[in-house]
């Protein structure tokens, strides 16, 4: 049976193997991607990368240190084909664990057609390989078809529609795309057109590069249209691209969308006669009426098109921005802070244990509380230090240092 | 006789036909008017990218009925509608 756009995506999660940390989805990753491995074994040393075969793992960081590790393609309990790394011990619980995964093609056409398989969307394939449009990510998060589809698309300025030839392309269409129609003044009835401050940006602030592991964008940047800004005011909104790695693929996109946004953007709705009942949207059209703000030279694209049928009209939706393109500058941009971690030494000998509280560096944070298996908090001295006595077996640390992330760990004495 | 004055670089003063939606409400909601104007008063370039976002003023026979900016313009076969936000 073929899958319909609103049909989830299948993504299967931890619990279908015999034992887990916690019921996590188990990522369908593309492109290059840093994700948070899932524990896969009873001993901790084994965990699950994504749920597919991949191309690579490039390198496992632990509490942001790389750690030796080897990695296979293999297939879990269920016999399921998952990609796997392995460590040469345990970690503890509570560290930071993340893998540099070559997963599926990156090619936004391709995980579409991963998403939703279809024979149409070689074009937009070639498209984006002609423009170096490549993605990365983890696919996570329980969603339908549609909006995965949409998300992936949206990531490269991207538009599709089931009726679309090609399935998806570019947005707005090349300029030298073909003109689809031409609508003169006798085709059109009951035509309005509108353009709202609402739909205006002239300021955009993009967050790209994101970690998987650690749930944040890496990058962002700011792009302004100055022009735009000086004649309509700063008009501010985000564009969230976390799958996009680079900052000239970040660029290219929040450019194209600032310079089609930062103009009084006509939408135009009109009815036309049924022989227009084949037009599909995504393509440009001349639209021409005395009256119509925007007419003759300027060309709109279709948003929308009802072919109304027994009706014996259709009802078209158009929008095209006003004015010559806009120049965008850059004029801000910036990058995540490393995660601040915090790091402990024990000494063991005879009945006491002591601990030294440490920041990533080795600096000494006096202050910081501790707790052993429940019990505390104990705070640590001028010297970093907790002593507290050294009852053999495994034991919890819980370690809170002021503006640091709180850590929980196992320890054995 | 109901006007809208346009600042800025290049000031417009347009004249209106009919006023409507006039919205005053509580609660520090945006107030708003929709003034309906011939589509003879307006120069084309103006029509064709309009100052979205530029402060103006509504007048009433003369009277200071609202500040605000221009929020949209909708044109149609019959006319075009200036919806002014204060």
């Amino acid at each position: 049976m073929s899958r319909t756009l609103s049909d989830p995506v299948t993504l299967r999660d931890t619990s279908a193997w015999p034992g887990y940390d916690a019921i996590e989805i188990i990522p369908r990753v593309y492109g290059r991607a840093r994700v948070k491995p899932l524990r896969h074994n009873e001993t901790g040393t084994a965990f699950a990368v994504a749920d597919h075969a991949v191309e690579a793992v490039d390198s496992v960081t632990l509490d942001g240190e790389p750690v030796a590790f080897k990695w296979w393609n293999g297939s879990d309990a269920t016999g399921h084909a998952c990609a796997f790394i392995a460590l040469p011990e345990a970690p503890d619980t509570g560290a930071r664990l993340a893998a540099e995964v070559r997963g599926l093609s990156g090619n936004p056409a391709d995980i579409v057609a991963d998403l939703y398989p279809r024979a149409d969307l070689a074009d937009f394939a070639a498209h984006c390989r002609n423009h170096g449009l490549e993605l990365g990510g983890a696919l996570a998060e329980r969603m339908t078809v549609r909006a995965a589809v949409q998300f992936v698309l949206s990531q490269v300025g991207a538009v599709w529609s089931a009726g679309l030839p090609g399935f998806a392309q570019p947005f707005p269409p090349p300029d030298d795309g073909p003109i689809w129609a031409d609508f003169g003044p006798l085709d059109l009835t009951n035509w309005s057109a509108e353009c709202t401050l609402d739909r205006l940006v002239t300021q955009l602030s993009v967050s790209f590069d994101f970690d998987d592991a650690e749930g944040k964008a890496r990058q962002s940047l700011t792009l302004e249209a100055p022009t735009a800004s000086k004649t309509h005011g700063v008009r501010e909104s985000e564009l969230a691209l976390p799958w996009v790695r680079d900052a000239r693929q970040a660029t290219a996109t929040a450019t194209a969308y600032l310079q089609w946004r930062a103009r009084p953007l006509w939408r135009v709705q009109f009815s036309a006669g049924v022989q227009y009942r084949d037009l599909q949207p995504g393509g440009w059209v001349s639209i021409r009426h005395p009256r119509l703000p925007l007419s003759g030279l300027w060309l709109y694209v279709i948003t929308d098109l009802d072919p109304g049928i027994g009706r014996g009209g259709v009802t078209v939706t158009a929008e095209a921005p006003a004015g010559i393109v806009p120049a965008v500058a850059i004029v801000g941009q910036s990058s995540a802070f490393e995660p601040i971690t915090t790091e402990y030494s024990i000494e063991a000998g005879g009945d006491t244990a002591t601990l030294t509280v440490t920041d990533e560096a080795g600096q000494k944070l006096p202050g910081s509380k501790v707790w052993i298996d429940g019990k505390g908090p104990v705070t640590a001295d001028a010297a970093a230090k907790v002593r507290f006595q050294a009852k053999p077996g495994r034991h919890v640390l819980r370690i809170e240092a002021d503006g640091r992330r709180a850590i929980t760990t196992e320890i054995q004495l | 006789m109901i006007a809208v004055e346009f600042g800025g670089d290049h000031p417009i003063i347009v004249i209106g036909l009919s006023l409507d939606g006039y919205h005053r409400p509580l609660g520090g909601e945006v107030a708003s008017l929709t003034v309906r104007a011939a589509f003879e008063q307006f120069e084309p370039g103006w029509l064709e990218a309009p100052p979205l976002g530029l402060a103006c003023s509504v007048l009433f026979d003369g009277e200071p009925l609202m500040d605000g900016a221009l929020y949209g313009v909708k044109a149609s076969a019959v006319g075009v509608e200036l919806r002014i936000e204060g």
